[in-house]
């Protein structure tokens, strides 16, 4: 296990687009905060949703280059050289989701804290959010957040190996589909606050609401077990298919 | 040692790959010969693991290949030289493939070195020729320096510098005890590398038999006679029964016979020879003769007979 993580670090390391994602999330986050933090607050403080607004972008770019991963590598065909040095295939999707879901926890915890210290550095005096345990409870719930989201964009790439489709399944999935269930007559809107998405989405943003109980951390675990079934499910697939 | 039994795979209802067996032997280079679209392919995938074969099994060393606990160590192969992340290095891409299969990282030094591309390990693989494609492919192979070897149509598009190349190398690698696979749809690019082969045609073993043997069995072609009285001579051999044809002015050529028979004529006759030579019949023609009498005897439905 530890020479596959050591690989994908390699792999993720030389590719371009690891690097162009980033900073398209600095830009994204930061930019964000530094909207919020420089326009007039209506009436009163500056709330923490919005000052993590930026964040739910960052999370959807995080999102694609985790399906990339995978996908990429089906694309060049590395990912059959990667099953000849593990025949038993499973760690070779665990490696990448062990590296996309700390990559995007890492970089989900500096954007958040940067968002919250920019916020700080330009808003008017006293309209922006304390540095309290409130506020910190809201920054380190994003990158467990963030770890899920990629390990989910890992299991659709493995599940949907074309780049195309995965991504779109992926962008569809986290975007629209979970509220177009909502509007689903009957069940819909009951289901709906149960899809893992929206789960997730509720614990950065309260406007999301989920049905999930236990508060954040029963999201977050309820979550983690949907995130877990999904990638035993992608790891079965990839044993059992034919990587040719 | 690589073992191949009764190994058999289908795609829906066509069979690819139909109990199929042979041993590869260390210290000889074996060839796998085929048509486009006898098994050659899907047989190796096979044997490295990446497709599930429908019955049969292979063994290297004496292991399946998914019970090996260091596979890259056992057995290299290169299936595809295009399996390669074309955006980065060719260093990163053999790092890569290091880190995966626990190879140490000085390692792949030494394989850029052994496949001359020791100058371009810095350079994009999307900017290398196919022949550079195919070192890359080798090298990557070899990155476990390990005891069986296999190479999918390794001499594919490659100059006859590379083709030179490639062959010494298969030979190396032979001498130095190693079990060497090496496929193609050409036996002339086989002949001079492999010393057996083994020939398959729509998944069925055809022979597997030394290749001086299948090279020897080549139909002998015409006998080209080149002499200052040509059309005396020509004379002569028709007077006998045999079929003349004219090439060029002082040039002909004879059917069904062989050059001996034609230097006693002449001699006999007192005619002075320049030339006297027979063709080697095209090894392509023998090696089409023996697949395309293969899948004659084939039986069943017709999709059952032809893959690609």
């Amino acid at each position: 296990m530890n020479r596959l993580v050591r690989a994908e670090r390699l792999r993720l390391a030389s590719h371009r687009s690891t690097w162009g994602s980033l900073l398209l999330c600095t830009v994204l986050g930061l930019g964000m905060a530094a909207i919020v933090g420089t326009t007039p607050a209506e009436d009163g403080p500056i709330e923490m949703p919005d000052v993590l607004l930026g964040i739910a972008l960052c999370q959807t770019v995080l999102l694609v280059l985790s399906v990339l991963s995978v996908t990429g590598e089906y694309r060049a065909g590395t990912v059959r050289l990667a099953f000849q040095a593990v025949p038993r295939r499973w760690p070779v999707l665990a490696a990448k989701a062990l590296v996309m879901g700390a990559l995007s926890a890492a970089a989900g915890f500096v954007l958040a804290t940067a968002s919250v210290l920019l916020v700080r550095l330009v808003a008017a005096e006293g309209t922006a959010p304390a540095l309290d345990t409130a506020t910190w409870r809201q920054i380190l719930v994003v990158p467990p957040v963030f770890a899920l989201t990629a390990v989910i964009g890992v299991c659709v790439g493995a599940l949907c190996r074309n780049s195309a489709a995965a991504v779109s399944v992926a962008l569809v999935w986290s975007l629209a589909a979970e509220s177009l269930l909502a509007l689903v007559p009957g069940p819909g809107a009951a289901l709906s606050r149960w899809a893992p998405f929206t789960v997730l989405t509720s614990l950065i943003d309260p406007a999301t609401t989920s049905s999930v109980p236990g508060g954040p951390p029963g999201s977050l675990l309820y979550a983690a077990l949907l995130t877990a079934a999904l990638l035993t499910a992608a790891a079965a697939l990839l044993r059992h298919r034919d990587a040719a | 040692m690589l073992e191949v039994r009764d190994l058999s795979k289908g795609y829906g209802k066509r069979r690819v790959v139909d109990e199929l067996s042979f041993t590869v032997r260390p210290g000889v280079v074996t060839g796998f010969l085929g048509p486009n679209g006898a098994g050659k392919s899907t047989t190796m995938k096979m044997v490295m693991g990446l497709v599930r074969p429908d019955g049969g099994r292979v063994t290297v060393g004496g292991v399946p290949y998914a019970s090996l606990d260091d596979p890259v160590r056992r057995i290299g192969a290169l299936l595809d030289a295009g399996w390669i992340q074309p955006t980065v290095s060719a260093r990163t891409n053999l790092r890569w493939a290091a880190a995966l299969g626990g190879v140490p990282a000085g390692r792949v030094e030494q394989v850029l070195d052994l496949v001359g591309l020791a100058h371009a390990g810095n350079r994009k693989v999307k900017g290398f020729s196919l022949g550079m494609r195919q070192r890359l492919g080798i090298a990557m192979a070899l990155l476990g320096d390990a005891p069986v070897l296999m190479f999918d149509e390794p001499m594919n598009g490659l100059d006859p510098e590379g083709i030179r190349w490639i062959r010494r190398l298969l030979k190396t690698f032979a001498a130095e005890g190693r079990t060497v696979l090496v496929s193609s749809h050409l036996l002339s690019e086989l002949a001079q590398a492999a010393d057996e082969a083994v020939v398959i045609g729509a998944g069925r073993l055809i022979a597997h038999r030394p290749v001086r043997e299948l090279v020897a069995e080549v139909p002998r072609g015409p006998v080209l006679v080149t002499a200052p009285e040509a059309d005396r001579l020509a004379r002569l051999v028709m007077d006998r029964g045999l079929l003349v044809t004219a090439v060029a002015p002082g040039t002909f050529t004879v059917g069904d016979t062989t050059p001996a028979w034609i230097g006693e004529l002449a001699c006999a006759h007192r005619i002075a020879v320049h030339e006297l030579r027979q063709e080697v019949g095209s090894l392509e023609d023998a090696y089409f003769a023996m697949t395309a009498s293969s899948t004659e005897y084939r039986g069943g439905a017709p999709e059952n007979r032809s893959a690609s």
